[in-house]
């Protein structure tokens, strides 16, 4: 087991209104538990305002759960200091949607792929380069990326530096919160094969969170549906006959459009 | 039934005015709008899909765009010069229903002050029966408490229920053409089907005629009638919608259909590169660069439409000559 999760809640209190002093409790985050092994693939689909980023930023620990736990290699991550806490964001990596503006505008390429390396470990220039060089020729693009800034590179290439960027850690478990929803259809394809591609030479595991639902069947081991802040179905993906349950993931199934005029229900 | 040709668009042509140079957006592009019937455009960013629509509205600046080509609607040329005479047509006989529901609304005035404003512009009613038929509207497209939501600001609605609020905006005049831009694309799968299931609805009911704007084969599939794809500009094939998905024929078409996620597939085949950029556009073939049956000849390619057989038109050198097309090749 890579990473647990037991019961995380987060709850957000929202103004009513600005005279009186009303609030009320959202609950984001409403008593969730599931785990990931080693090697595996996690998708997590919901519709917008479910909880699933705000899920993924509390794993990341960008946000401080209301109740509940997180372990990571059996280790509480909210207990995490110092060395252990920088371990710790090193081998949890995660991706976002938006990859313009992960990424510092003021920045070359270059500049921005070599923090990490330069936080999190003590190397030599040359040995900088070499990783950087070889990192890049994963995720397929070209050295020519280096020397330009974010606003001049288009959104699959982008979303490629963000990868390179996390991988340069070798993170033991990347989270992927709807990094190809802003992509165009052929982007979007490709950057799917280079996360299985990746998957499997870095033997990383993937948490990846998507409100498309082919997609997440496309690259999943175990699909966990969320709304409203639960899980309310796991789908054991790799089993080809698994028939859907909660009639909300049957809806969701349902609300698919067909994938040929043939099959369309008149 | 017969069916009528409600808007007929041939040899569209945009390019944008930029620095002394004209960077043409839009080539080519024809296409007939029929009734009660659902053309779907497709293609990625950037190809000219928006600007199309933009351009039959009449709704580019004339000094930043120079539009060539002829629009007809109903037989008559559209009046792009004269401001007012396009200005009466827009909302009555050509809607247009936009992609981002929140930005289309003027977030300083309600609901109702949105419907009254339009309907009182095309018909001549009072306020106040211009709040019932809006009401009427609002129903037709399964809102609840249309009452309730003719006096909420835009803000306070969802993405579903204001993309329904436009709808019910766009079609309470009954127009002829609907041009609906990626009227999905933000909201939900579930959303997104209700929506799509009520376009259809008013479609069948009002016998509308649709231009559907999509990049999603999903949403394409389950809407349309014909289908246009767009790439760098051209409509590079179209189709009646059965035709294109059991046989696809430019090597575009066919990379889109096969570059969609399945459960069963184990990898998906890609289409290499990127989409080429406006500011780059050269002679020959558009797609050339990411074409697997590219040829030396593709980049001296006047994109002529090279085949039509059966309503299938496609603008490829694969089909240009007698020669047997080995598909298998390419893809």
């Amino acid at each position: 087991m890579l990473m647990e999760v037991v019961e995380l809640k987060k709850n957000y209190l929202s103004n009513l209104s600005l005279m009186r002093k009303n609030t009320a409790v959202v609950k984001a985050v409403d008593g969730v538990s599931f785990s990931v092994g080693r090697d595996e693939v996690v998708g997590i689909v919901g519709e917008s305002g479910c909880g699933k980023s705000t899920l993924a930023r509390q794993l990341v620990r960008l946000e401080v759960p209301t109740a509940g736990k997180i372990y990571f290699e059996g280790e509480d991550i909210s207990l995490l200091k110092g060395t252990s806490l920088k371990n710790y964001i090193r081998s949890c990596q995660i991706i976002f949607q938006d990859s313009l503006s992960s990424l510092n505008p003021s920045l070359k390429i270059g500049d921005i792929l070599k923090e990490p390396l330069v936080n999190h470990f003590k190397l030599s220039k040359q040995e900088i380069h070499r990783r950087i060089a070889y990192m890049l020729e994963k995720v397929k693009l070209g050295a020519g990326v280096l020397e330009r800034f974010p606003q001049t590179l288009s959104g699959g290439e982008l979303q490629r530096v963000n990868i390179c960027r996390a991988l340069l850690l070798t993170p033991r478990l990347l989270i992927c919160d709807e990094i190809i929803s802003s992509l165009d259809v052929s982007i979007q394809a490709s950057i799917l094969n280079l996360m299985k591609e990746l998957k499997k030479e870095f033997g990383m595991s993937l948490i990846f969170i998507s409100h498309d639902i082919n997609v997440v069947r496309f690259i999943s081991d175990r699909i966990l549906v969320m709304k409203r802040g639960r899980i309310v179905e796991e789908i054991d993906n790799k089993n080809r006959e698994y028939q859907v349950r909660h009639p909300y993931t049957k809806k969701l199934f349902q609300s698919l459009p067909v994938s040929h005029p043939d099959k369309r229900v008149v | 039934m017969i069916k009528e040709k409600v808007m007929d668009v041939e040899g569209l042509c945009v390019s944008l005015l930029h620095r002394q140079r004209e960077i043409s957006v839009v080539r080519d592009v024809s296409f007939c709008l029929e009734e009660g019937k659902v053309l779907g455009l497709i293609g990625e960013s950037g190809c000219g899909k928006s600007i199309t629509c933009l351009s039959l509205l009449g709704l580019l600046e004339k000094d930043r765009w120079k539009v060539e080509g002829s629009v007809r609607l109903k037989g008559k040329e559209l009046p792009y010069l004269n401001r007012e005479k396009i200005r009466r047509l827009r909302g009555s006989s050509v809607a247009m229903v936009m992609q981002n529901p929140i930005s289309s609304f003027n977030p300083l005035l309600t609901v109702g002050q949105h419907f009254t404003e339009t309907i009182r512009t095309h018909k001549e009613v009072t306020r106040r029966e211009a709040g019932q038929i809006a009401v009427e509207m609002l129903l037709k497209l399964n809102l609840s408490e249309p009452e309730k939501v003719m006096g909420q600001y835009p803000f306070q609605l969802s993405g579903g229920m204001l993309q329904r609020v436009m709808i019910a905006i766009a079609l309470f005049m009954c127009p002829h053409v609907l041009i609906a831009d990626e009227p999905t694309t933000s909201l939900d799968v579930t959303v997104q089907y209700q929506i799509l299931k009520e376009l259809a609805e008013l479609r069948d009911h009002y016998r509308t005629a649709m231009l559907l704007v999509s990049h999603d084969l999903g949403v394409i599939a389950q809407m349309a009638d014909e289908v246009a794809v767009m790439y760098g500009g051209y409509v590079v094939e179209q189709a009646p919608s059965r035709e294109i998905f059991c046989n696809p024929m430019h090597p575009y078409t066919r990379g889109l259909m096969k570059s969609r996620p399945a459960f069963t597939k184990d990898r998906l085949n890609v289409l290499e590169g990127y989409p080429p950029s406006l500011m780059k556009r050269s002679r020959g073939c558009p797609f050339y660069e990411r074409c697997r049956c590219a040829r030396k000849d593709c980049l001296e390619f006047d994109m002529k439409e090279t085949g039509a057989t059966g309503g299938h038109s496609v603008r490829c050198l694969l089909y240009a000559g007698e020669e047997e097309v080995k598909m298998d090749a390419c893809s």
